[in-house]
């Protein structure tokens, strides 16, 4: 009888999302445009996957348009015996100067699925003293999984990104989980072992601590987060103080959950609660009032007591036509934006993978890679020389196709750990075809090879135009592969995935005693 | 009374959905080490299938469970949370300096002597914190700790070497702020007793901000210039290209494939 009936106007005023949560899912629906890639399982591979995305979003997502900066920093800096990473710097350099934390709050796809998480109605662990250290893990992370780690293995010319490989929670559920989800992948299933084991656990930790614990995978273990932090205080986005107005009230303090000390310090993700709470206006956000007026949530500016006396009363935005007007272009503009790229990597782009569908047509009939199968029979190109070899040159000897990629590190391990104690075990009676695909980055394999894999006893191959890549893979995305070919060249054994010195021996002794 | 009643209801609520998460979240991991211990390269469709068909009566409950939940907070009156002022001592001992200004003796001794014993327990924690990383950087800076052949057991003895000797350096971070939390209420003590002597109050100097626009943008603009030029190198010198040829690779590893 006391409360007046909510109408719906004000229902709806109360729970709708903030512009915060808009842009938010406006920025994981840019990073991740290209929708197809659900459908058909394969990821995106267009030129413009050189451009990184300034949040945490895993490049093997089928979705991503883009690539991700920490999985391209670990890479650069596993290549920096060739060339140093100057892109990749660059590029992080220019987002924390741009935006710093702004990013985690309102660009990173991570950060709105653990922002979603919270909401969860649950009991919830506070700030305190413990977090506020604990946030410094992720600094340790940052030097240990992201930098040591890649930079360690380059020497061994290893590609190793240490972060992504052990820790990033991105790639698990959105790499693995768009990939496998899709019936097309279920050629991937086999390739799972410990290590998905162990990042599954880890993704279901990760997920579970955003429920209970604000932003947990960010506070404390986010290494972008601590690139983008050591920015915050000069980036042109995010949450500025004026000291003059500020009383040291500490409500800004209070209100916030990430651990801060001050108003834009390092944990700041500018999500803008302090912002509310002020209640002499001190803290305002920095940049252009576009998108967000600082006080516009309703707390009055001037006059303002630490209380609010009236809770229904109007407040006092104030906004000015000029800039409802500008706001209104800039929606605009993003909106194009937008369903530009949706129509562009769904409908006009035609950066088909590798192997695309038309390829079948001139499959031969009986030949494949199914066990059983007479093994398809490609020229390839031997690197180094002028030449040409076929499958079917090697009949009479047990034959061990490999698909490898030189970016892949369970493929460079194996070639340099496990198929020469093969070689060593059967000499002749078995011959290792190396293939590698992708032409256009060949420059790079011959002196990789001979740095990596000194004195192989294989035969390092090109797969030019990717057609044996996919007549022997079935047109997958994923390496390593290995074939195992009888005397008859019948496939015999399809691995995917990493194999072992005792798999393909069982595998070969199953072979010599028929 | 109502209110509190649906608050004691929302509450209980709450407490038996966060139960049923973590539940949910350690079927989950049962499941997939289930699958994994079960046999080698035992991952498949039908094996997923089958593992995580028999938890799904719990998925169902917790799905149910939270649109309840988004219900009941959508529906039923809730308490406004207000934003409390944290009684942190460093937020109350910033006010009070803001009040008293300038201490007299014999507070300004005892102040002067927290803020040098803060100090140094400050310069003990770093020193200790970066002491005890010292071993482990000068591990991982040794190649010959580390081989492809023994990768996952070289990684794993890599990482306990670091961060044990972190987390007992953030452990010594732990004890400096019990230090510093004493210290502060020490202080804190001085500067009550000193606004209770009516000491005067001095005004805060303005325009600590205007001072720092200058420098603020000339570091804005030269990180920029920089940012542009290293764009440009990397473009230059095929690292652009570098980030491309992996972007268009599936990342087995990333995804915990291989």
């Amino acid at each position: 009888m006391d409360k007046k009936k909510t109408t719906f106007k004000e229902w709806f005023s109360n729970h709708k999302p903030t512009k915060r949560r808009i842009i938010q899912l406006y920025a994981a629906l840019l990073t991740n445009a290209n929708l197809k890639g659900f459908s058909n399982g394969k990821i995106y591979q267009g030129n413009v996957k050189n451009i990184c995305a300034p949040g945490l979003n895993c490049y093997s997502c089928p979705a991503a348009s883009a690539s991700c900066p920490l999985g391209a920093l670990q890479n650069a800096l596993a290549s920096s015996d060739k060339r140093l990473p100057y892109y990749i710097f660059g590029i992080l350099l220019l987002f924390g100067v741009l935006f710093g934390r702004w990013i985690c709050g309102f660009l990173c796809p991570f950060g709105l699925i653990q922002d979603l998480l919270y909401k969860i109605k649950t009991p919830k662990v506070k700030k305190s003293p413990i977090t506020r250290i604990l946030s410094y893990l992720k600094y340790i992370i940052l030097v240990v999984f992201v930098i040591a780690m890649p930079l360690i293995y380059a020497s061994q010319s290893f590609p190793l990104p240490g972060f992504c490989k052990y820790i990033c929670p991105s790639g698990t559920l959105l790499g693995a989980g768009g990939l496998l989800s899709n019936e097309a992948n279920s050629n991937m299933f086999p390739m799972l072992g410990p290590l998905f084991t162990w990042k599954f656990c880890l993704l279901i930790v990760f997920l579970v601590g955003a429920v209970f614990i604000f932003r947990f995978f960010c506070r404390f273990f986010c290494p972008l987060g601590a690139i983008y932090g050591l920015f915050n205080r000069i980036s042109f986005l995010g949450i500025k103080l004026d000291k003059p107005k500020c009383t040291d009230c500490g409500l800004c303090i209070g209100a916030c959950d990430m651990d801060i000390r001050h108003v834009g310090d390092h944990e700041c993700i500018s999500c803008g609660k302090c912002v509310k709470v002020c209640p002499t206006g001190a803290i305002s956000y920095k940049g252009p009032k576009i998108l967000l007026a600082p006080n516009e949530t309703g707390v009055p500016v001037k006059g303002a007591k630490i209380k609010q006396e009236d809770p229904t009363a109007v407040p006092n935005t104030q906004v000015p036509t000029k800039t409802k007007i500008a706001r209104a272009i800039v929606a605009g503009v993003m909106a194009i934006v937008l369903i530009g790229a949706l129509v562009y990597y769904n409908v006009i782009d035609r950066s088909e993978p590798v192997g695309s569908s038309e390829q079948t047509e001139n499959t031969a009939q009986n030949e494949g890679s199914e066990i059983g199968d007479l093994c398809y029979d490609y020229e390839l190109n031997v690197y180094g020389s002028d030449e040409t070899i076929k499958v079917s040159d090697y009949r009479g000897k047990v034959t061990i196709v490999n698909f490898w990629y030189i970016y892949c590190g369970s493929c460079v391990k194996e070639l340099q750990t496990e198929f020469p104690l093969i070689k060593e075990e059967y000499g002749e009676q078995v011959e290792i075809l190396a293939v590698h695909s992708y032409e256009e980055y060949d420059s790079d394999i011959p002196a990789f090879i001979e740095q990596t894999f000194p004195g192989a006893e294989f035969t390092f191959c090109r797969d030019g135009e990717g057609e044996a890549y996919f007549h022997m893979l079935g047109g997958s995305q994923a390496w390593p592969v290995t074939l195992v070919l009888d005397e008859d060249g019948i496939v015999v054994s399809s691995i995917m995935g990493s194999t072992t010195y005792g798999e393909l021996k069982s595998i070969i002794d199953g072979i010599i005693t028929e | 009374m109502l209110q509190n009643k649906s608050k004691q209801i929302q509450d209980i609520y709450q407490r038996i959905l966060g139960a049923i998460i973590v539940i949910l979240g350690v079927l989950f991991i049962w499941a997939c080490l289930d699958i994994y211990t079960s046999g080698p390269r035992a991952y498949s469709a039908e094996a997923i299938a089958q593992r995580f068909s028999r938890i799904s009566i719990p998925v169902y409950i917790t799905i149910a469970a939270v649109f309840g939940g988004i219900a009941m907070a959508l529906f039923l009156p809730s308490e406004e949370k207000k934003s409390k002022s944290p009684q942190r001592d460093a937020v109350v001992l910033q006010r009070l300096k803001n009040k008293v200004g300038a201490l007299e003796a014999p507070e300004k001794a005892i102040c002067d002597k927290e803020i040098r014993l803060r100090r140094t327990a400050r310069i003990v924690a770093d020193c200790v914190f970066f002491g005890l990383l010292v071993y482990p950087a000068v591990y991982l800076n040794d190649a010959t700790h580390f081989s492809v052949e023994h990768l996952n057991a070289d990684i794993i003895k890599a990482v306990m070497i670091t961060m044990v000797p972190a987390l007992l350096g953030l452990t010594g971070y732990w004890i400096y702020h019990l230090i510093a939390v004493a210290s502060m209420r020490r202080e804190i003590a001085c500067y009550k007793k000193a606004l209770a002597a009516g000491q005067k109050q001095q005004k805060v100097d303005a325009a600590v901000n205007s001072t720092g626009i200058i420098p603020v943008h000339c570091v804005r603009g030269i990180l920029l210039a920089v940012a542009a030029l290293w764009i440009l190198l990397g473009v230059l010198n095929g690292g652009a290209a570098d980030v491309l040829k992996k972007a268009i690779a599936i990342c087995t590893e990333c995804i915990g494939l291989g």
